[in-house]
């Protein structure tokens, strides 16, 4: 199945919906939830962000590399990526 | 079928809820003493270099390190050895400042109950066999440890009693079992895993398999008292180790592996007596050999965070929630396990 095209606003909201099954203060997190907020800085926790990254590839059928992870700190620089996983695809 | 297809399913999107509220623990591991009654067979203890340090027996310098980890984030702790139970002061410092842990012990000596961690009380066989394998520090055979933890723990819901399986004791679980079952604890299994540099006979060598199916047997014959999935056993007793399987996370095999961390890889670290740590040494049973690691330590972080493999199909997922709820319930006090979700 080809893959999907993405928009960071897409991305955020898919990041929205899985912190919203963590163990998050959401209110507090919401207004700084942006395409360039550093994951890290957001205080995700690894297997939450691993559960962000499987929705992703569920929805825009491209496959996120464990070892891409590291690299992956932002909603901006993920949308890059897949856009790129995207592009190689095809 | 996807992983959100997968949270449709009743059963398993509770689970998934029930495990998730634990993926905010951030742990790492803290020898806080190089004294132990006994010299095991196999011990990781003793074996490398770190045992080699001066102990801090300072009770107010490691609460004054504790301090920050917990400014690190640190929210669970290991506690070892050689043998925690004989530095008293410590573990009471270490509970006052991070409340959430747990104690790996001999079980020789009662570990005062005010300290509210987990006690994982290891076992190395029957009557026959844990006198062999665990002697005392001086060379002469040790003493049937079961009776004495036993008798230690009656009526105290910390502890869980980790039988080791190793190439020649597959079947001495059986007393161990009734014994253990007859007191109204839990068991739960762990598999022999080579330090580095030896040849230990204990090492399985055409015995997995065997293995296995005692685990099934004993998870059927136990259910009460058995903490354990059918996944863990398939997982635990295949011909390549965990770390083949799956890569192992933890900072020591990340730097070997010549790979940036995330999550436990960054923040993992294994503490010496002297509060210093060797980020090449940092997992959670040093100076093992990565290729023969089957810890039931290791797979607690290896086997969870590796989610991203196990969502191929759904009995994959279903493997990883028995997996992740049985691991809570070895590790966290008052942690019920539920009812396996993997049908092997």
């Amino acid at each position: 199945m080809p893959a999907k095209q993405s928009s960071e606003t897409e991305i955020l909201d898919v990041l929205w919906q899985s912190l919203r099954g963590g163990n998050y203060d959401l209110e507090a997190m919401k207004p700084r939830l942006q395409p360039d907020s550093r994951f890290d800085d957001l205080g995700i926790d690894s297997l939450d962000m691993t559960d962000f990254f499987i929705r992703i590839e569920d929805i825009y059928k491209v496959k996120i590399m464990q070892e891409d992870y590291p690299t992956l700190g932002s909603v901006r620089t993920l949308h890059e990526y897949i856009t790129q996983r995207s592009a190689t695809s095809h | 079928m996807g992983f959100t297809e997968y949270l449709e399913v009743p059963a398993l999107a509770e689970r998934y809820r029930k495990v998730r509220k634990y993926f905010h623990l951030r742990e790492s591991a803290y020898d806080v003493t190089s004294a132990c009654q006994l010299r095991c067979d196999g011990c990781f203890y003793f074996s490398g270099e770190k045992y080699k340090t001066k102990d801090n027996r300072d009770p107010e310098a490691w609460r004054d390190f504790l301090g920050h980890e917990r400014e690190r984030g640190i929210n669970y702790v290991n506690l070892a050895g050689a043998e925690p139970a004989l530095v008293p002061k410590v573990l009471e410092v270490f509970h006052q400042m991070i409340p959430q842990g747990n104690i790996f012990s001999n079980g020789l000596r009662r570990i005062d109950p005010a300290v509210r961690y987990r006690i994982h009380l290891s076992v190395w066989g029957d009557h026959n066999g844990d006198p062999i394998y665990r002697k005392y520090a001086g060379g002469r055979p040790g003493p049937h440890c079961l009776p004495i933890q036993l008798e230690n723990y009656r009526h105290d819901e910390r502890p869980i009693f980790v039988y080791t399986f190793n190439n020649e004791n597959i079947d001495q679980v059986d007393e161990v079992l009734e014994m253990v079952s007859a007191e109204g604890h839990q068991l739960t299994f762990n598999v022999f895993s080579l330090p580095e540099h030896s040849a230990s006979k204990l090492k399985l060598r055409d015995t997995l398999v065997r293995t296995r199916d005692k685990m099934q047997e004993a998870m059927e014959d136990y259910p009460e008292t058995v903490v354990y999935s059918h996944y863990n056993a398939a997982v635990h007793t295949q011909e390549q180790s965990l770390h083949g399987q799956f890569g192992c996370p933890y900072p020591r095999a990340q730097i070997m592996d010549g790979r940036e961390g995330v999550g436990i890889g960054k923040t993992f670290r294994s503490y010496r007596t002297d509060l210093t740590h060797v980020p090449a040494s940092d997992c959670c049973i040093p100076d093992t050999d990565c290729a023969d690691c089957r810890h039931y330590a290791a797979g607690s972080a290896i086997v969870t965070s590796r989610l991203s493999m196990h969502v191929d199909s759904e009995e994959q997922f279903r493997g990883w929630l028995d997996y992740v709820d049985t691991y809570l319930a070895i590790w966290i006090l008052g942690y019920t396990k539920g009812e396996n979700l993997y049908v092997h």
